[in-house]
């Protein structure tokens, strides 16, 4: 069962997919459907010996084209909607152990590539409003497969943390002569450099003054771009730089496969373009060595962080770890 | 930079290695949505605008080969080699070559 309820109180949708429960749960890895099917091996996901980068869709999805049939009951309180979407993984390499960290920088510019292909391809379908690109690592943030990978959710609706954004740059432009939010966050925190961690001619990563995270790094673009579609080939190539240095620093820092969310932000595929601006947002679930940021009563009763540490130090510890060239 | 149509192109200007729609022979370089860019080549310096030459070089075509699994889900491979693999990506390719 599949669909989307909508929650009247907090104005969004919560979406049901009962079948989620049964998903693969780290499997040995001798069984792991991300890697590829070898001779008179286990068969998995991917039907070939060797591949690149494997975009396919979901087994479990939470979206689905076309969608199952609604099971509950719609009523003018809470309205019930199809889950129609596409949920996707990506596969960014066939070997199984690694992360972005020990890719390598091309194949990293070709995963670029391919999220700007799967961004727009999506983005053509007539039941999308927006494209999610997302990579879930490591069992503290939840993942059920260590493979290396990403996943993408295409929805078939602006989502509320994209939606807020866009408002909070509409509001912004309207008040500023057009200026651009997202580019002038990026200035101030250029200009004062404290929470600055890499930066190359394209792209900038920093933690934001307001992080919620001890942690969180965002990467913005320096020049206004509003989704991958606008990226050059030389852009392709120092985004791949400054994403490879952000989670190399991340596993220098804490001597391990470090956990994240890593959250790509663009403009929603429909409606006016431009808007939105760019960026890449890790949310690391460490606060410290061996010790873990959960999301407690503040932060889920009243949708206030609480941050136990200041941005400035904990930017200088990263970009201690970060070479600076 | 200046945007030029494809076919439009003047002396001077410079075929990436990467470009598959760029016609052959020419000086074009193309871009998305149908457009090619100018690229100033600066022959003394051996470079293209932005100093990117050696990147360019290294750059690969993007292939995409959509198969659809038992159960009717699809899966799509994408290679990326020197040249374009028009029998491997099913004509499903979308052309995507920037400057």
């Amino acid at each position: 069962m599949s669909e989307l309820r909508w929650n009247p109180i907090c104005r969004e949708w919560t979406v049901t997919a009962t079948h989620r429960m049964d998903r693969t749960l780290l499997p040995p890895r001798e069984y792991c459907p991300l890697c590829p099917t070898k001779k008179g091996g286990f068969t998995t996901e991917i039907p070939r010996e060797n591949f690149e980068i494997v975009v396919f869709e979901n087994r479990f999805p939470s979206f689905k084209i076309p969608p199952p049939k609604i099971e509950a009951e719609s009523i003018d309180l809470h309205p019930v909607k199809e889950s129609r979407g596409v949920c996707e993984v990506v596969v960014y390499s066939p070997e199984h152990h690694g992360s972005m960290a020990t890719l390598s920088h091309e194949q990293i510019v070709n995963l670029i590539r391919v999220w700007r292909d799967r961004y727009e391809e999506l983005g053509r379908k007539k039941e999308i409003e927006y494209v999610l690109i997302f990579e879930n690592k490591g069992e503290e943030v939840g993942v059920t497969l260590h493979h290396p990978h990403g996943q993408i959710y295409a929805f078939p609706y602006l989502p509320p943390i994209p939606e807020r954004e866009l408002s909070s740059a509409r509001d912004y432009r309207k008040k500023n002569d057009g200026k651009c939010l997202f580019c002038d966050v990026l200035r101030i925190e250029e200009s004062e450099g404290s929470r600055v961690v890499a930066s190359n001619k394209d792209f900038t990563a920093f933690l934001p003054f307001y992080a919620r995270y001890p942690f969180e790094v965002h990467i913005y673009s320096r020049h206004h771009r509003s989704s991958l579609s606008d990226l050059t080939a030389e852009e392709d190539q120092n985004l791949a730089s400054i994403l490879q240095k952000v989670v190399r620093g991340y596993d220098a820092l804490f001597e391990t496969s470090f956990p994240y969310l890593m959250i790509l932000h663009q403009d929603p595929v429909k409606g006016k373009r431009g808007l939105n601006h760019l960026h890449f947002e890790f949310l690391p679930p460490v606060r410290d060595m061996g010790k873990l940021k959960f999301l407690a009563g503040c932060e889920q009763g009243a949708g206030t962080f609480i941050n136990d540490s200041i941005p400035e130090e904990k930017a200088m510890q990263l970009r201690r770890k970060i070479p600076q060239n | 930079m200046k945007v030029a149509e494809i076919g439009k192109v003047k002396q001077g200007q410079i075929q990436l290695e990467h470009c598959s729609r760029g016609v052959r022979g020419t000086n074009i370089a193309c871009r998305s949505g149908g457009y090619c860019y100018d690229i100033m080549f600066d022959r003394k310096k051996q470079k293209m605008d932005g100093g990117q030459s050696e990147m360019h070089e290294k750059h690969r075509v993007m292939n995409k080969e959509k198969i659809i699994k038992d159960d009717g889900r699809y899966l799509i491979f994408y290679s990326f080699t020197p040249e374009r693999n028009d029998e491997k990506n099913g004509g499903e390719e979308k052309h995507r070559c920037r400057s």
